[in-house]
C-alpha cells in the first residue's frame, strides 16, 4: 500500500504541474487527471466517474493571475487514489465515494492556500534575480525558473502523499453504502455543474440561448 | 552580428510552456519571461556586461496570459534583435510590453479560460454522460481546447516576430471577442439540451419521484436555476459540494441506524 501511494504521488505530482506551474495543456483537468490516476492504479472507471464529477464542479475554476482557485488536479487524483487503494477488504468500491470526495474537496481547498503560499515564496526568487543581476550574473536568472517548477512538484508530491495516506486510513471508517445516496451524489454534482455553466455565461441577452436549448431538448425527447 | 533562426523561435516556443513556473506576487512572470528569452539574449549578446544589462531589463514586472504571451514573445525577440543591431532602443521594449500585455491578458482569459475551457469540457462530458463513450469524451475535450491553444502558441511566436507591431492587426482579425460570444451562446444552448436529457434519462423517476416527465424537467430546471442563484449570491461551488457531501455522510449514518 505504501509503495502504491508513493507511486501515484510521484506520477500525480507531474500531472498536477500542468495546473498552474507549466504546460497548461489540460492534462491536469479532473476529467483527464483522474482517469490517468485510475489507469496508473488499475481502475480507470473510478477515475472517469470522479473526473466527470469534479470537472463539472470546477468548470468555473480559472487560473487568472494570482487568484485563489481550488486545487482541482491534486484533489481529483487524491480522491481517485483513495477510493482505489482503500478498497482492499472486499467492500463495494462505490461506498468509498462519499468520504473520498469529502476529503478530496477539503484537500483541494487546502491545496489552493498552499499554491498562494508558494507564489508568495516565489517572490524570494524574484529578489534573488535582482541580486544576481546586480552581481553581474544575469545569465543565471533563467535557472531560477527551474527552482520554481521544482517547488511546485515537491508541493504536489507531498500534498498527494499526505492526503492519500490520511484518506486511505479514514475512508473505511465513514462508508456510505446506501445506493440511493450514492446515486444522489452523482446527480447533485451534475446539476451543480450545469448551474456553474449558467453562472459563467448567462446574462439578460443570453437567456434566449438557454431557453432555446431547453425547447430543442424537449422537442427531441418527446417528438424526436 | 548573429541572426535569429527558425530553431531559435522553435526553442522559444518550447520554453514558453514554462513561463508560469516561478510566478510570484511581486513581479509575476518576470523570471518566466527571462527563462523563455534567455537563449535569445545569450545568442545576441556575447559581451557579458551588455548581456547583464539586458537581463536587468527583463526582471522587472511582467504579466500576461500564458497562451497569448506567444505574440509578445515573438515581438520581444524581434525588438531584441533590432536593439542588438542598433536599429531600435531599449525603451521601445518597455513601451511595447506595457502597451500589449494587458489586452493580450484580457483576450486570453476571456477566450481560453472563461469560454473555451467550459465549452470543451461540457461537450466532452455530454459525450460521456449520454453516449457512454468515455475515451471519446475525454479526447474531444482535449482536442477542442488544445487545437486553438497550440495554434495561438505556435503562430503567436512567428507572427509576433515577423509582423512586429503589426501583430496587433493580426490579433484583431482573429476576432476573439466574437468567437467568445458565439462559443458562450453555444455552451448555454447545449446546457439547456443537457438538462432536459439528464432529467429524462436519469434514474430520478424510479428513485425519487412518481411524477410525469414534464414535471421532472421543470423541477430540474428550477433546481439548476436555484443553484445558479446560490452560486452567484451566497456560496462558492466548492463549499456547496463540501457541505452536501458532509451532510450526505451524516444522513447515511442515521439511515443505517
Amino acid at each position: 500500500m505504501f509503495f502504491k501511494i508513493l507511486y501515484i504521488s510521484f506520477i500525480g505530482a507531474f500531472i498536477s504541474l500542468d495546473d498552474i506551474a507549466c504546460w497548461q495543456i489540460m492534462i491536469s483537468q479532473p476529467m483527464i487527471s483522474a482517469p490517468l490516476a485510475g489507469l496508473a492504479l488499475g481502475n480507470v472507471e473510478i477515475g472517469i466517474l470522479i473526473g466527470l464529477l469534479f470537472q463539472l464542479l470546477w468548470l468555473g475554476n480559472f487560473p487568472v493571475g494570482g487568484t485563489s482557485k481550488t486545487d482541482a488536479s491534486t484533489s481529483s487524483i487524491s480522491t481517485t487514489a483513495i477510493i482505489i487503494i482503500a478498497q482492499a477488504n472486499g467492500l463495494s468500491i462505490s461506498s468509498f465515494i462519499y468520504p473520498a470526495v469529502l476529503l478530496g474537496i477539503f484537500w483541494g481547498m487546502i491545496g489552493s492556500k498552499i499554491d498562494i503560499g508558494l507564489r508568495n515564496f516565489n517572490s524570494f526568487l524574484s529578489h534573488k534575480a535582482f541580486h544576481l543581476v546586480s552581481n553581474h550574473k544575469g545569465e543565471k536568472v533563467a535557472m531560477l525558473n527551474l527552482y520554481g517548477m521544482g517547488l511546485f512538484w515537491v508541493k504536489n508530491f507531498f500534498l498527494l502523499f499526505i492526503t492519500i495516506s490520511i484518506g486511505v486510513f479514514l475512508a473505511p471508517m465513514i462508508l456510505v453504502s446506501n445506493e440511493m445516496m450514492i446515486s444522489l451524489l452523482k446527480d447533485f454534482f451534475i446539476l451543480l455543474g450545469f448551474a456553474v455553466i449558467i453562472g459563467i455565461f448567462i446574462s439578460k441577452k443570453k437567456y434566449w440561448f438557454f431557453i432555446a436549448g431547453l425547447l430543442v431538448g424537449l422537442v427531441i425527447k418527446f417528438w424526436g | 552580428m548573429k541572426k535569429i533562426t527558425q530553431w531559435d523561435l522553435f526553442l522559444s516556443f518550447l520554453k514558453s510552456f514554462y513561463i508560469q513556473a516561478s510566478w510570484n506576487f511581486e513581479k509575476m512572470q518576470n523570471i518566466g519571461l527571462t527563462f523563455v528569452l534567455s537563449s535569445i539574449i545569450n545568442k545576441l549578446y556575447s559581451d557579458s556586461e551588455k548581456r547583464n544589462k539586458v537581463y536587468a531589463r527583463y526582471i522587472s514586472f511582467f504579466n500576461i496570459h500564458p497562451y497569448t504571451a506567444s505574440f509578445f514573445i515573438g515581438m520581444a525577440i524581434k525588438i531584441e534583435e533590432n536593439i542588438a543591431q542598433g536599429k531600435d532602443i531599449p525603451e521601445n521594449f518597455e513601451k511595447t510590453k506595457k502597451i500589449i500585455s494587458s489586452p493580450l491578458s484580457v483576450i486570453g482569459d476571456l477566450f481560453f479560460w472563461e469560454t473555451l475551457k467550459p465549452c470543451a469540457s461540457l461537450i466532452g462530458i455530454l459525450i460521456m454522460l449520454f453516449f457512454n463513450l468515455n475515451l471519446l469524451g475525454i479526447l474531444t475535450t482535449f482536442f477542442i481546447f488544445n487545437i486553438p491553444h497550440f495554434y495561438v502558441r505556435i503562430f503567436g511566436i512567428w507572427k509576433g516576430y515577423y509582423l512586429e507591431k503589426q501583430v496587433v492587426n493580426y490579433i484583431k482579425k482573429m476576432q476573439f471577442p466574437k468567437m467568445s460570444y458565439f462559443i458562450g451562446n453555444l455552451t448555454l444552448f447545449l446546457c439547456g439540451i443537457a438538462i432536459v436529457f439528464f432529467a429524462l434519462d436519469g434514474n430520478f423517476t424510479k428513485l425519487y419521484f412518481n411524477l410525469g416527465e414534464f414535471s421532472i424537467v421543470f423541477i430540474f430546471i428550477a433546481i439548476t436555476l436555484i443553484f445558479s442563484y446560490i452560486l452567484k449570491k451566497i456560496l462558492s461551488v466548492t463549499m456547496i459540494a463540501f457541505i452536501f457531501t458532509g451532510l450526505g455522510i451524516i444522513v447515511n449514518h442515521f439511515l443505517q441506524r
